[in-house]
This record gives structure tokens, C-alpha cells and sequence, in this order.
């Protein structure tokens, strides 16, 4: 756990941080993400005190790192930069022993726990003779991070590691840190300017504007409650799109008015029918739109008395999504079931709206068309 | 081609200059790189030092090289100290710069990472500024040791010995052979160690910066091994030269008799000369420093003990070791000499020898006939019709050419300032027609030149005279008749012949003594 107490950074007269004040929590990938200029890498440097601190304290799992001489706080936090980090003049072994060399881990064992380190991060062992300069820069990044994890730091700060890799590359990094994290579950701290990036790979995204913590929250909070205007146009408006699983199912359902009680009768139902569009009828309850089942005009024809309710001839769909379903899920449903709709229900399984294939139209073709307010 | 004839009659001495360079050059950049590196590292750290440390560098390089030797000589004197000094603070620049450029050209990223899993400060210094900075660093050296090897050349200037005590050996006695004996092993040393260390630069230049890397490593791996062999070789050699050289000095006979001499033919002459008869004459063991300096060298090495005898000229004794002004009475300067020595420094002076090598003016015959000119007082009639050629030190000293026309009230026509041999050549085309002369130059031989004779004693007395060590002749009592026998024949007229066999016929001076103590039947 790293908590930022107060923290301010001023070069000279300029404060470039103010009163930085946030919780990273154990086990977690938080993003520090914002503009150049933000401060983003500066707040990164201060936790292994590259860059002291002007006032305020970071307290890394419960001590000040003003407790430690910064040799030996460093030595107890992984830092990964762009693979221009590796030291040139030294094989892909030597690079990783020079750091257990600092943590004096004793001689026999290292090269099997090199060898496991080179399989953690996906690097065949041929390699470890090898000259950074002979590696690919996706290769080089993993060495990067394997310099970092050899020593098993319980913290592991990341300064843009990715950023001069081409996209194609970055994304399967990306993957794999994310994985990797399931296995190791450290305190990483990313620095990145990519959005893409800290919403894919973070549990939480700190977003800095001008030495101000703009918002910090959830990767899906912010992306669907930008607390600011600036959030907003950082993430951008159709950010969303991009990560179509925050795309809730409340967010693309629109009002149902084709409804009918469980004790209207049938003649009303035809009348409510012959009134609206669509081809069925949703039973609730009057006042709480609790959900009871679906009918359609065929259902009705089909029966003899007229003097039948709605109850008793309804039947259940069978499938219904819930609000917080996500996007993908419910595209996926509506076609295994074949239906032009979908019923929507919220925890108390009440009614709450509908999702049709004009509906779904509508909210998806909107990403194309500006003035559309969609989410 | 004279500079084979003389680097076979003469390979002992070649071989031993070309090993002293070696030596003085090794020593010089040695030191450089000793100060240069730290202080390149330094100003790399401390950058408010760097523009003041850089401009100090290349302000001594900006200084012309003669100019330093002439500023180190009031500091340190003469030999190779001033030398060594010298080529030390011209190596400096190219090693404190390429250290700083080099340790600013590192990518930052690498030293935040560095800095960023813990390393001290020492240890991004050690293992990773200074392994990245080798190969600029290399560069510089090599650039220095090259440099340092024609520039101790021109340190022979000052009595650092070397090869370039061939070259001014040479020209100031016209000797081509001599001169390329001097210059052609200094320009291949210079190109051997550029070598070495090219293979030195790219063997610390690790694998993975060289260019090529990726096409072909394996071919890169033996070319290095190539390398290490050459590397290995060239560090072995110096091994055995230094350690040679501190072996020998560090068990130094103390039965044999050392003898010096300085740097000019008729010097080696002498030497040999002395260290001939001595040995034929005693049973001492000698060992000889032939050419090992100037007065300042070879009296200090007499004072410690480095040296036992030599052979120095009154005056010299006189004005530049006993500090008195410059005086004509030959036997005050001889006798007060022999006193002082003795009393201050515990050294004898043995006799003096019939000959005096001090300064005179000489004519060509032809120009003698023509105005009637034998003695210095014949210029205040003819001086008139005369242009005078004459060395830099003779046209400026006070006791030189000024001191020489007041007191025989005359002036020439004009006096340029040429300095060596070359005074001699504008004799013979007739630019000049008087020139400064040394009386025993055996150039005055070999161009035929009438000396005239210092009638009104102008000149101070410069006669050849034995220095040794009081403690010697106390346990060889022997020694002094073995010298002043030898002393006795040497007049000026032989010494000019003397000369004349080295500087013109381009004998070994060592075969020039033999024949003349065989002639005068002083050994068998």
C-alpha cells in the first residue's frame, strides 16, 4: 500500500503538485494518467525519491520513505522504464544479476531463478547471452520487467514502459501484465499518457491536470461519471466505445409504455395492442413495476373468453437482462434468442425499460453521430 | 642511405633512446590519464567546474610547444622533469575532455535506471558511466599518446634525451642520418601505439556498441581475440622495459664508477674517452651515462650518487653551478671552482685540460684574407663591411655580442639571430660572413673557417675539466694521474679534430676515443 500525505513538489517559486492526497491499495495496478506536464512522472519519482519531495510524506506499506536512505528504498521498489533501461554493455544475464548482486542474494540458485523469471515474462533462455541491442523492443520491455520482479519487491513503480513499442506488440504486453499481475498481485504504479492503456490494464486510474488530482476512481466510474469537464474531454466522449463492456444494458434501454397489469382483461389487452407499435404486452404491477410476463396479440386471439386477465394467459420470456448486464451480453442473448426485444429489470426485479432493435440502432450508431447525447 | 649506416654504427644508442622515449612517453600520459580521468569524472559531476577546467586545458594546449618548455624551465629546470611535465599537461586535454564527453553522452534513461534499483553512486560509476565512457575515454588517450611521442621529441630540446636528441643532435652537427635516425623510429613508435591502442579502444568498447553487432558477432569475437594478443604483447614489452629498468637501478653495482656526459659529440667523445682510460688504465669496472643531460642533470645526479665522474668546463662550474657572475681570469675561475666544489659539494676537480670551448667568432678564409682578420680587435676596423650570423643566445646575452662590441668598439653592418648548423650554410652562401662558433666545433674544420683569436680576453674561459666525486678518489686514489694524464694531451686543435671525426665524418664517438688514446699511447 503506498499513501501520498499531503504532497506538494516545487521547483523553485512553481509548485508543479499540490497536496497530493491518495491511497494506492495493495495488490493493485493504479494508473497515473494526465496531459505532458501533468506531473505524473514527477509524483512517480517521489515514491523512490528520484525526485525528492517538497513537503508531505509517502508512506509505502507503513513506512515514510524518508525513513530509509534512498539506496536502500530503491533497492526495495522495482522500477521499469523504457527498455532504454537496460544497461547496454551487459548481456540479458548480467543485467538481471546485477540487481540480485544489490540485494546480495547468494550465488547458487540465482540461475534457476533466472531461468524461472525469463519463463514468467514469456522470454526464451537462449536469450539471457544476448545483448540488449540483439532483442526486440517488446523483448527488451520484458527483460525490463523481469529486471524488476527478480528480486521480488512488494512494490513496482512503471514509468511509461510501453510507450516506445509499436501498438501491435504493446497490446500483448498489456495482456500479459494484466495476467501476470493475477499470478504476482504486486502494488504496481503505471505512469502512462495512453487512456487506452490505463483503462485496459488498471484496477484504479488517477487522472493529474496541472498538479491536481482531476479524478480518481475505477477505470468504468470514470469513464461513465467524468467528474469534470476536463475528464470528460481527456477520456474523450465516445471513449466508452472502446471498452464496450462498461456499456451497460440501463444505458441502451429506453422506456417501455406497452404495459398492461396483471388483472387487466383480455379485451382491454387487445385495445392497449391495437393502440401501440409493438406486437406485445409487458405485465407489472401498477405501482411497482414489478415484472410478471410478456403477452402478444397472437396469445390472445388464440383464447375463447375474452374474460381472461392478462395473468392468465402471460408468459415468461426466456431470457431477461438486468441493468448493470453489460453490452456484449445482451447483444449476445437477444441473438440466441431470436427476438427483436429484450425486457429489462432492475435488482428488485421490477420493469426497467426495454431494449429493442431500433433502440440498440439508435444507441450504437450514435459513436458516428455527434450531436447524438447517447450515454 | 646515411640513416642506416648510422643506426647500424650506432644501434646501441638508437635502441637505447628509443627505449627512454618509450619510457618518458609512458610515464608522461600515464600521468595524464592518472589526473585526467578523475578530473574528467569530476567536472562531469561538479559542471560548474567544467568550463573553467576545459578552458585551462586548452589554454596550455593553445601554447605553443616550444613556449611550455621554455615556461617550465624557470619551474622545474631542465632534464626530464620539465619534459615529462610538459608532454603531461599537453596530454591532459584530450583525456579530461573525452572522460566529460563521454560521460555526458550516456543516455540519461540508463543512469535513472541505474539510480532507479538502487545503485550508489559509486556503483553507476564503476560499473556503469565508466565501462560506457571507455571507449571516448580510449579515444582520448590515444589521441594523447601519439601526440606525447612527437612532443617529447621536441623535449630533447631541454635535455629530456629521447629520440629527439638524435634530431638536435643532428641538425645542430648537420648530420642527416643522425636527424632520421631520430625522427623515422619516433614516427613509427607513434604509429605502433596507435595502433596498440586502437586495439585497445575497441577491445574495451564492449561487444554490444560495436559497430556491426548485429551481422557478425562471431566475427567480432575473433577479432577481439586478435586484439587481446597485440594488447597483451605491447603490455608485456613495457612490463620488461620498466621492470628491466627498475631492476638495474634498483641493484646498482657499487664497485663500477659511473660516468656522464652531456648530449654534444665532443661530450660523448669525452666520456668514452674517460671511461676508456679508466678502465684500461685501473681495475675499476666502469658504467657509462653518456648523453644523460644537461649541467643541472648530470650535477645533481653527481650529488646523489647516480653519478661518480664527468667532464665540465670552468666557466659552467664557475657561473651556473657556483652562482658567481662570469668572470676572464681563467685561473681565478679555475682555482676558486676547485675550492668551492670541494668545500660545498665534497666534488675534486682534476686539472684542466689545454683546451677551451667558449664561445669565438669565426670567418671564412677567403673573408680573413680579404680584410686581414685574425684577432677580435681587427673588427673595429673591418666590422663595419661585416654581416654577422650568430645564435639567438649569442645575439641576446649581455656577455654575448653586445658585451663583445663595446669592448672591442665595434659594430657590424648587422646581426641576424640563426640558430643551429644553419649558420653555417648561410656562411657558405654568403649571407652572412662571420658567425658565433664554439672554438672546438668541428664544423670550423669542416668549412674552413679562421676562429679569431679573443685578444682583449673578452670571453669568459670554458676549459675541459674533470668532476669527481671526493669519496671516489679517496678509495681510488689512482684515478687523478690516470686523468690528468689523459687531460693533458687534449688541446684545442685536437678537440676540433675530435669533433670534426663525429660531427662530419660521422664516426662513433666511442671509436674516435679508442684511435685517439691508442694514438697517443694512453692505453694499448
Amino acid at each position: 500500500m503506498i499513501e501520498f500525505k499531503s504532497v506538494a513538489k516545487r521547483y523553485g517559486k512553481k509548485e508543479v503538485l499540490h497536496d497530493i492526497s491518495l491511497t494506492i491499495p495493495e495488490g493493485e495496478i493504479v494508473s497515473i494518467i494526465g496531459g505532458s506536464g501533468c506531473g505524473k512522472t514527477t509524483l512517480l519519482k517521489m515514491i523512490n525519491r528520484l525526485i525528492p519531495i517538497t513537503s508531505g510524506d509517502i508512506v509505502v506499506n507503513g513506512t515514510s520513505v524518508h525513513d530509509l536512505q534512498p539506496v536502500e528504498l530503491r533497492r526495495k521498489i522495482g522500477y521499469v522504464i523504457q527498455q532504454t533501461g537496460l544497461f547496454p554493455h551487459m548481456t540479458i544475464r548480467r543485467n538481471l544479476e546485477l540487481v540480485m548482486d544489490l540485494h546480495a542474494i547468494p550465488k547458487n540458485g540465482r540461475e534457476e531463478t533466472i531461468r524461472n523469471m525469463m519463463d514468467t515474462v514469456g522470454l526464451a533462455q537462449d536469450l539471457l547471452d544476448r545483448y540488449p541491442i540483439e532483442l526486440s523492443g517488446g523483448q527488451q520491455q520484458r527483460v525490463g520487467v523481469a529486471r524488476a520482479l527478480i528480486v521480488d519487491p512488494e512494490v513496482i513503480l512503471m514509468d511509461e514502459p510501453f510507450s516506445a513499442i509499436d501498438p501491435i506488440t504493446r497490446v500483448s504486453l498489456q495482456d500479459e501484465l494484466r495476467s501476470l499481475q493475477d499470478t504476482v498481485k504486486k502494488t504496481i504504479v503505471f505512469v502512462t499518457h495512453d487512456m487506452d492503456e490505463a483503462i485496459k490494464i488498471s484496477d484504479r486510474i488517477c487522472l493529474l491536470r496541472e498538479g491536481y488530482v482531476e479524478q480518481y476512481d475505477t477505470p468504468e466510474a470514470i469513464l461513465r461519471n467524468p467528474a469534470t469537464a476536463y475528464v470528460e474531454s481527456f477520456i474523450g466522449k465516445n471513449r466508452i466505445w472502446n471498452s464496450p463492456e462498461f456499456i451497460k444494458a440501463e444505458d441502451i434501454m429506453i422506456e417501455a409504455d406497452n404495459l398492461c397489469t396483471p388483472t387487466d382483461s383480455l379485451v382491454r389487452c387487445i385495445q392497449k395492442i391495437k393502440a401501440m407499435p409493438q406486437e406485445f404486452l409487458i405485465v407489472v404491477d401498477k405501482y411497482s413495476r414489478k415484472f410478471h410476463g410478456l403477452l402478444n396479440a397472437r396469445m390472445i386471439r388464440e383464447q375463447d373468453d375474452l374474460h381472461k386477465t392478462a395473468a392468465d394467459i402471460m408468459k415468461q420470456p426466456k431470457a431477461v437482462a438486468h441493468v448493470g448486464d453489460s453490452l456484449p451480453d445482451v447483444l449476445n442473448t437477444i441473438r440466441q434468442l431470436h427476438r427483436p426485444y429484450m425486457i429489462v429489470l432492475d435488482d428488485k426485479e421490477c420493469l426497467a425499460g426495454i431494449i429493442t432493435q431500433s433502440s440498440l440502432v439508435a444507441t450504437m450508431g450514435s459513436q458516428y453521430i455527434d450531436e447524438e447525447e447517447v450515454v | 642511405m646515411d640513416i642506416f649506416n648510422y643506426m647500424l654504427q650506432n644501434s646501441s644508442q638508437v635502441w637505447s633512446l628509443l627505449l627512454e622515449h618509450i619510457h618518458l612517453t609512458a610515464v608522461s600520459v600515464g600521468l595524464a590519464i592518472l589526473v585526467g580521468v578523475p578530473l574528467g569524472i569530476l567536472i562531469s559531476y561538479v559542471k560548474p567546474l567544467n568550463k573553467p577546467v576545459l578552458g585551462f586545458t586548452n589554454l596550455i594546449q593553445a601554447v605553443p610547444s616550444m613556449a611550455l618548455l621554455g615556461f617550465a624551465i624557470p619551474l622545474l629546470g631542465i632534464g626530464t622533469i620539465p619534459a615529462v611535465g610538459v608532454v603531461f599537461l599537453y596530454s591532459l586535454l584530450p583525456i579530461v575532455k573525452n572522460t566529460y564527453i563521454g560521460i555526458s553522452q550516456i543516455n540519461p534513461q540508463t543512469i535513472e535506471a541505474a539510480k532507479g534499483i538502487g545503485m550508489t553512486r559509486a556503483q553507476i560509476l564503476f560499473k556503469v558511466q565508466l565501462p560506457l565512457t571507455l571507449p571516448v575515454l580510449m579515444a582520448g588517450v590515444r589521441i594523447s599518446a601519439v601526440t606525447a611521442v612527437g612532443l617529447m621529441t621536441i623535449a630533447a630540446f631541454i635535455g629530456a634525451g629521447g629520440l629527439g636528441f638524435l634530431v638536435f643532435s643532428g641538425i645542430s652537427s648537420v648530420n642527416n642520418g643522425m636527424i632520421m635516425a631520430g625522427a623515422v623510429p619516433a614516427c613509427i613508435l607513434a604509429l605502433l601505439i596507435d595502433w596498440v591502442l586502437s586495439a585497445v579502444e575497441s577491445l574495451v568498447t564492449p561487444i554490444s556498441l560495436q559497430p556491426g553487432v548485429l551481422k557478425n558477432k562471431s566475427a567480432l569475437i575473433t577479432s577481439r581475440r586478435y586484439k587481446k594478443v597485440i594488447v597483451g604483447a605491447a603490455v608485456a614489452c613495457l612490463v620488461v622495459m620498466f621492470g628491466s629498468a627498475a631492476y638495474s637501478s634498483f641493484f646498482k653495482d657499487s664497485n663500477v664508477l659511473r660516468i656522464g656526459s652531456k648530449q654534444f659529440s665532443e661530450q660523448l667523445v669525452l666520456g668514452n674517452m674517460l671511461a676508456e682510460m679508466i678502465e684500461k688504465n685501473s681495475d675499476i669496472k666502469v658504467e657509462k651515462h653518456l648523453g644523460a643531460g644537461g649541467t643541472q642533470v648530470l650535477f645533481n645526479a653527481m650529488q646523489k650518487g647516480d653519478l661518480d665522474a664527468y667532464i665540465e668546463y670552468t666557466g659552467t662550474v664557475y657561473v651556473d653551478v657556483l652562482k658567481h657572475a662570469p668572470e676572464t681570469d681563467a685561473k681565478l675561475v679555475y682555482d676558486t671552482g676547485r675550492e668551492e666544489m670541494a668545500a660545498k659539494y665534497n666534488m675534486a676537480l682534476l686539472d684542466a685540460a689545454p683546451f677551451s670551448n667558449t664561445y669565438t667568432l669565426a670567418v671564412p678564409k677567403s673573408v680573413a684574407a680579404e680584410y686581414n682578420l685574425s684577432k677580435l680587435s681587427d673588427l673595429r676596423r673591418a666590422g663595419r663591411f661585416l654581416n654577422a650570423g650568430t645564435t639567438l643566445e649569442f645575439l641576446n646575452r649581455a656577455d654575448g655580442l653586445k658585451g663583445l662590441e663595446q669592448a672591442y668598439d665595434f659594430t657590424f653592418n648587422s646581426a641576424k639571430g640563426i640558430d643551429g648548423a644553419t649558420r653555417y650554410v648561410a656562411l657558405e652562401n654568403g649571407r652572412v660572413q662571420i658567425v658565433d662558433a664554439f672554438s672546438t666545433d668541428g664544423l670550423l674544420k669542416k668549412y674552413d673557417l679562421t676562429v679569431l683569436e679573443d685578444d682583449a680576453s673578452f670571453f669568459p674561459p670554458y676549459y675541459g675539466v674533470p668532476v669527481v666525486r671526493q669519496d671516489i678518489l679517496d678509495t681510488h686514489p689512482e684515478l687523478k694521474d690516470i686523468i690528468n694524464k689523459m687531460t693533458a694531451k687534449l688541446d684545442t686543435k685536437t678537440m676540433q679534430d675530435l669533433n670534426y671525426q663525429v660531427d662530419v665524418e660521422h664516426r662513433d664517438p666511442k671509436d674516435v676515443a679508442h684511435d685517439f688514446l691508442v694514438k697517443e699511447g694512453l692505453v694499448q
